[in-house]
C-alpha cells in the first residue's frame, strides 16, 4: 500500500540544509500520524531514503518535491507528469558559474528549466522566503505559501546577555558563512576586508564554508595576497555544527556581501546568536533580517568597510543589533517554523480521512 | 537605544562612503585598485577548472577515469528492459575501457609524479621557497601537542626585545606568556581549529603557513622569533630555509628561541611516518651556529622538549 506522501529529495546527505528540511518534515508529518516515504535518485542504506525514484510509481497522496538545482528526480516527475506540491529553494543564476564550473552552470540551467515544466505539475508552492514565492507566482503558480526551512537553530547567547558596549579597539572579527562560491561574493568581502584594514589594523575576516568550485577559493587566497590581508583571513573551511557555533560566538560581525540568496539561514543564525549583521542588500536579503540588521545597497569596497567599521566601533549600535537580531531571531525557531509547514500542507494531506 | 532607525544608519554609511570617495583621492584610488585586482585574477584564474585549491593537477588526473554508470534510466516497463539491457552491455564494456584507461593514467601519474619529486628537490637545493607549505608530515606528525606550562614559562622567559613572532602560535599559550610580559607579539598557525581556540582567547594568531609568513615579513622586522610547534614536523630543506628566512628577518641583536622534540625519542611509529621529518635540538644549534647565531642548548623540564635551542646574533646576516 502506497503511503499518504511520498518526500522527494535528490539525494539524503549529511550536513545537507535540504536533506534535514526534508527529514524534519517528514518527522512533523509522522507526529501527525501520516505515512510518509522518502524518494531519492538512489537509494541508499545508510541516508535514510526509502525508494529510488526509478521505482517510484507516484501514487501517494501527496508528493512534495524539494528542488532547487537539475535533478533525475524532478526529470521523473515531470516525465510522469505527478502533480507534486514544489517546495523550492531557489536557483543560482548559471551566469555565476559559467566561467568558474561550467558543469554546475549547466546543472542550474537544468533546474531552471525543470522549474519551468513543474510549475505546469504543481498543486501548491511552498518557497523559503518571499522572494522564492514571487519567482513561483511568476511562472505561474497561484497557490503558493512561504514556509522557511525547517533546521534547528543553534543558540549560544541568552537574550538578555548584555553585550561589549565599547569599541573593539583596533580589532574585530568579521564573519563570513556559507559556501565559498561566486554567487556568494567573498571576493567583494575579501575588497571590503583590506579597506577595513586600513582603519582597524587588527582585525580579522573568517569565511568558514566548502568551496565550491574550488578554483574560486584559489583565486580568493590569491586576492587575499595581492591585497596584503592574507595573513588576517582565515579560510576555516566546513565545520562542525559546534565549531560553527563558537565562530558565531568568538567573532564581531556577521557580513554577507552575497548577490544571491533564496533565504540565508547564516543570517539568522547570526542573529541567534547575539551577532550583528552587516549585508548587502539582495535577493531575499533584506527579507530575512528585517529591522534587525544594517542592510546596504551599494557593497563597493570603502562603503561595505565602512559599515563594517561602525558596527565594531559603536557599542550602542552593537548593543541594539544584537536584541534585535535575538528577537527577530525567533521568527525562524522550530516550533515556529514546523507550524507554518503544517498550515502549508495540513488541508493537502488530511484530505478524505 | 531601540528606537535606532537602521535605515538611517544605512543611508549615513552610503552618504559617508560617498562623501570619502569624493573628498579622498587615496581611498579612491584604493578602491579601483582593489576592484581591478580582482578582476584580473577572476580573469586569469577562472577558466582553471581542473586545479583544485591546492593547485594538486595530479590527484584530479587520477580521478578522470572514473565513470558512473547507475543513473536512473526512465520510468516504461518495456523501454526500461531495453535500457537495462543497453547500459549493462555498456557498462561491461565501458569499464573494460576504463581499466586500460586506468592502467595508463597509473602508470603516467607514476612518472608525473616522479617528475614533481624530482623538480621539488631541485628547488630546495636551489632554495626556492614555494607556496605550498603545508608540511608534508603524515597523520599524528601534522599536529604537534601543544607545548607544556614548563615549555611556555621557558621560551617566555627567553623571549628577548620585541616585537616577537611565534612560528607556529599553536592555540596561543607562548603568545599569551609572552605578551603578558609586555613585549608587543603574534603567533602564526595553519590549523584552523587553533587558530579558533587562539581568537577564543583573544590572543594575535595569524592564519597562513608559516613559511609564507616569514618570507612575508620585512627585513630585520623581529626581535625574537620563536620556532615551535609544526617546525616540528618540517623536512630539512623547509627547515633550511626557515633558518635563512629568520635569520634575514631579524634585527641586528635579535634572537631565536627553538623550542622543538628531538625526532630520535620518537615513539616508533610516530618515527616510522617522520623519518625524515623534524631535527633535533643539536642539528638546529648546528644549523643555527652554520648562519652565524651564537647558539647554546638550555635543559628544560618537560618531557617531550628536553632542551630548548637559544640563538643570539653573532654575525651580519647573510642572504641565503
Amino acid at each position: 500500500m502506497s503511503p499518504t506522501v511520498d518526500l522527494l529529495i535528490p539525494q539524503m546527505a549529511t550536513g545537507d540544509a535540504t536533506s534535514n528540511h526534508t527529514r524534519l518534515i517528514q518527522q512533523l508529518l509522522e507526529e501527525k500520524g501520516l505515512e510518509t516515504r522518502v524518494v531519492v535518485e538512489r537509494k541508499s542504506r545508510s541516508d535514510g531514503s526509502d525508494l529510488s525514484v526509478e521505482k517510484w510509481k507516484g501514487d501517494a497522496r501527496v508528493s512534495i518535491l524539494q528542488h532547487s538545482i537539475g535533478s533525475e528526480v524532478a526529470q521523473f516527475v515531470i516525465r510522469k507528469k505527478t502533480p507534486v506540491v514544489l517546495n523550492y529553494h531557489n536557483i543560482t543564476p548559471a551566469s555565476y558559474f559559467q566561467s568558474w564550473q561550467p558543469e554546475l552552470a549547466k546543472s542550474v540551467q537544468r533546474g531552471r528549466q525543470q522549474l519551468g515544466q513543474l510549475a505546469r505539475l504543481t498543486r501548491r508552492g511552498i518557497a523559503d522566503s518571499e522572494f522564492n514565492a514571487r519567482e513561483l507566482r511568476d511562472l505561474g503558480i497561484d497557490d503558493v505559501v512561504v514556509a522557511p526551512v525547517l533546521w534547528k537553530l543553534g543558540s549560544g547567547v541568552p537574550p538578555s546577555e548584555p553585550g561589549d558596549s565599547t569599541d573593539i579597539d583596533g580589532g574585530g572579527t568579521v564573519l563570513f558563512v556559507g559556501r565559498l562560491a561566486p554567487n556568494k561574493c567573498q571576493h567583494d568581502l575579501i575588497a571590503a576586508f583590506a579597506v577595513l584594514s586600513r582603519f582597524r589594523p587588527e582585525a580579522r575576516l573568517v569565511l568558514v564554508g566548502q568551496a565550491s568550485p574550488p578554483q574560486y577559493l584559489h583565486s580568493l587566497k590569491s586576492l587575499a595576497r595581492r591585497l596584503g590581508v592574507h595573513g588576517r583571513v582565515v579560510f576555516a573551511g566546513k565545520v562542525s555544527d559546534k565549531n560553527l557555533l563558537q565562530w558565531y560566538q568568538l567573532s564581531d560581525v556577521l557580513a554577507c556581501t552575497s548577490e544571491h540568496e533564496g533565504f540565508g539561514v547564516p543570517l539568522v543564525e547570526a542573529m541567534a546568536n547575539g551577532l550583528p549583521v552587516v549585508a548587502y542588500d539582495a535577493a531575499a536579503v533584506a527579507e530575512t533580517v528585517q529591522d534587525a540588521g544594517i542592510v546596504i545597497r551599494d557593497k563597493r569596497p570603502v562603503t561595505m568597510a565602512l559599515a563594517l567599521h561602525r558596527v565594531l566601533s559603536d557599542g550602542q549600535l552593537r548593543q541594539s543589533l544584537r536584541d534585535r537580531g535575538v528577537k527577530s531571531a525567533q521568527r525562524f525557531d522550530i516550533s515556529v517554523t514546523r507550524e507554518q509547514m503544517w498550515i502549508a500542507l495540513k488541508d493537502l494531506v488530511e484530505v478524505g480521512d | 537605544m531601540s528606537e535606532l532607525d537602521l535605515k538611517q544608519v544605512s543611508a549615513e554609511i552610503e552618504a559617508d562612503a560617498d562623501k570619502r570617495r569624493r573628498q579622498d583621492r587615496e581611498i579612491a584610488q584604493l578602491e579601483h585598485d582593489i576592484e581591478q585586482a580582482w578582476a584580473d585574477i577572476a580573469e586569469s584564474e577562472s577558466c582553471l577548472h581542473v586545479i583544485d585549491e591546492d593547485g594538486d593537477f595530479l590527484n584530479q588526473a587520477a580521478n578522470l577515469a572514473s565513470l558512473d554508470p547507475h543513473v536512473p534510466i526512465g520510468s516504461r516497463r518495456g523501454l526500461r528492459g531495453v535500457k537495462w539491457l543497453v547500459r549493462k552491455l555498456s557498462y561491461w564494456y565501458a569499464r573494460f575501457l576504463t581499466d586500460q584507461f586506468n592502467v595508463f593514467a597509473g602508470v603516467l601519474i607514476r612518472h608525473l609524479r616522479n617528475v614533481e619529486t624530482r623538480l621539488g628537490r631541485l628547488e630546495g637545493a636551489a632554495g626556492y621557497l614555494g607556496d605550498g607549505t603545508v608540511p608534508a608530515g603524515f597523520g599524528v606528525l601534522d599536529s604537534p601537542p601543544e607545548p607544556s606550562s614548563e615549555v611556555v614559562s621557558h621560551v617566555a622567559g627567553l623571549a628577548g626585545s620585541g616585537p616577537c613572532l611565534v612560528l607556529s602560535g599553536g592555540k596561543g599559550a607562548i603568545v599569551e606568556a609572552i605578551s603578558q610580559q609586555g613585549i608587543s607579539v603574534h603567533g602564526v598557525e595553519q590549523d584552523p581549529d587553533r587558530v579558533l581556540a587562539g581568537l577564543r582567547r583573544r590572543l594575535d594568531i595569524r592564519a597562513g603557513g608559516v613559511l609564507p609568513h616569514l618570507v612575508g615579513a620585512e627585513n630585520g622586522e623581529f626581535g625574537t622569533i620563536v620556532l615551535t610547534g609544526f617546525v616540528e614536523t618540517l623536512p630539512l630543506r623547509d627547515l633550511v630555509g626557515m633558518v635563512n628566512q629568520a635569520s634575514l628577518k631579524l634585527k641586528k641583536t635579535g634572537r631565536i628561541v627553538v623550542a622543538v622534540a628531538d625526532p630520535a625519542a620518537r615513539a616508533r611509529v610516530e618515527a616510522e611516518l617522520g623519518s625524515g621529518l623534524g631535527i633535533s635540538p643539536v642539528t638546529w644549534r648546528h644549523l643555527l651556529e652554520q648562519a652565524g647565531f651564537d647558539a647554546s642548548l638550555e635543559p628544560c623540564s618537560d618531557s617531550r622538549i628536553t632542551e630548548i635551542v637559544v640563538a643570539q646574533r653573532t654575525a651580519p646576516p647573510s642572504r641565503p
